[in-house]
């Protein structure tokens, strides 16, 4: 399907702006500090079992 | 043959400038007083920072320092352009790859008719193929070391740190000197030959649904998206899949046959 180049752009930009949003929804936000912080997926499992 | 109404390269101009300013404000954040509790250092904001400290978070749990979990949405976010439309990010979203771009631009103004003689230099096909290789051992080797560091691997010498950060160290500010005049001799130098990021990213370039397509019946094979081509990929009408491509768009921007190149989605 052919798409109208114009609209590229905001092609991108959307998509980077939902994927950053679902990466923030998933728990990935910022952290207070900057520092690491124990949130790891192992330790999310864990949790779920 | 009818005009185009306006140009994506300056869309494109736009966006990078936004990308710019972006990054040097959160680089003017990272140097005033109470950084740490306004969620997240400098690092965090980094796409790389995600690659860098992946495997440390899922195999112990922890993110290196100076990274944060905000790293793993900017990388999904990043990963998610790819996905759609392969090494956008590198072509319109990246200010160190529009920082590139502008020390070209710049150079090439500066030195008038004279700059397309003498800059950008074309290096040797024997040292080019070889070192666009580099990126993709770089990005192995951080992979590898950021299981055995407690900073990310490319943290003391990253090029967006020494560009963006204001915080700098002797080894940013040598990282700095080889990047700036790495950019003025060779397009997209870094990008080309050390980027770990695009090093990810090519694979993309492969798979992404939006891209561009050649009407081999209507190029009339002028050259002159080669010319354009920042990454200087050869007979870029038939490698429009090509690792090394941005998808800057450049090429369909200054293709003067309409139809020759599209932008399609791919089913």
């Amino acid at each position: 399907m052919k798409i109208n180049p114009h609209y590229y752009p905001y092609i991108i930009l959307t998509t980077y702006v939902i994927f950053l949003l679902l990466g923030i929804l998933l728990g990935f936000g910022p952290e207070r500090g900057g520092e690491g912080g124990e949130h790891g997926l192992l330790l999310a499992m864990e949790a779920c079992v | 043959m009818t005009a185009k109404p306006t140009s994506l390269s300056k869309s494109r101009r736009i966006i990078q400038w936004l990308a710019v300013i972006g990054t040097f404000v959160i680089g003017l954040r990272h140097i005033m007083p109470g950084e740490a509790s306004r969620g997240g250092s400098f690092d965090s904001f980094c796409a790389f920072g995600g690659i860098e400290t992946l495997l440390p978070y899922i195999l112990d749990g922890n993110v290196l320092k100076s990274t944060n979990l905000l790293n793993f949405s900017v990388l999904i976010a990043t990963l998610g352009v790819a996905l759609v439309a392969g090494r956008a990010f590198c072509g319109w979203l990246c200010g160190l790859g529009a920082l590139q771009d502008f020390v070209a631009e710049w150079t090439r103004k500066l030195l008038g008719k004279a700059s397309k003689t003498i800059l950008p230099l074309q290096l040797p096909a024997s040292v080019d193929r070889p070192l666009r290789y580099a990126k993709y051992l770089i990005l192995l080797w951080i992979m590898v070391g950021s299981l055995f560091t407690v900073y990310p691997p490319l943290r003391d010498f990253c090029p967006v740190r020494a560009v963006f950060s204001l915080k700098m160290t002797p080894l940013l500010w040598l990282t700095l000197a080889v990047f700036l005049a790495g950019s003025v001799l060779v397009e997209r130098f870094w990008c080309k030959y050390f980027c770990p990021l695009g090093a990810a990213l090519a694979v993309f370039n492969k798979i992404s649904p939006v891209r561009l397509v050649s009407d081999d019946q209507r190029c009339n094979n002028c050259g002159r998206c080669d010319i354009e081509c920042s990454m200087g990929i050869q007979d870029v009408p038939r490698n429009l899949d090509h690792p090394e491509c941005v998808r800057c768009m450049e090429c369909l921007d200054t293709c003067a046959r309409d139809g020759s190149l599209e932008l399609k989605l791919i089913r």
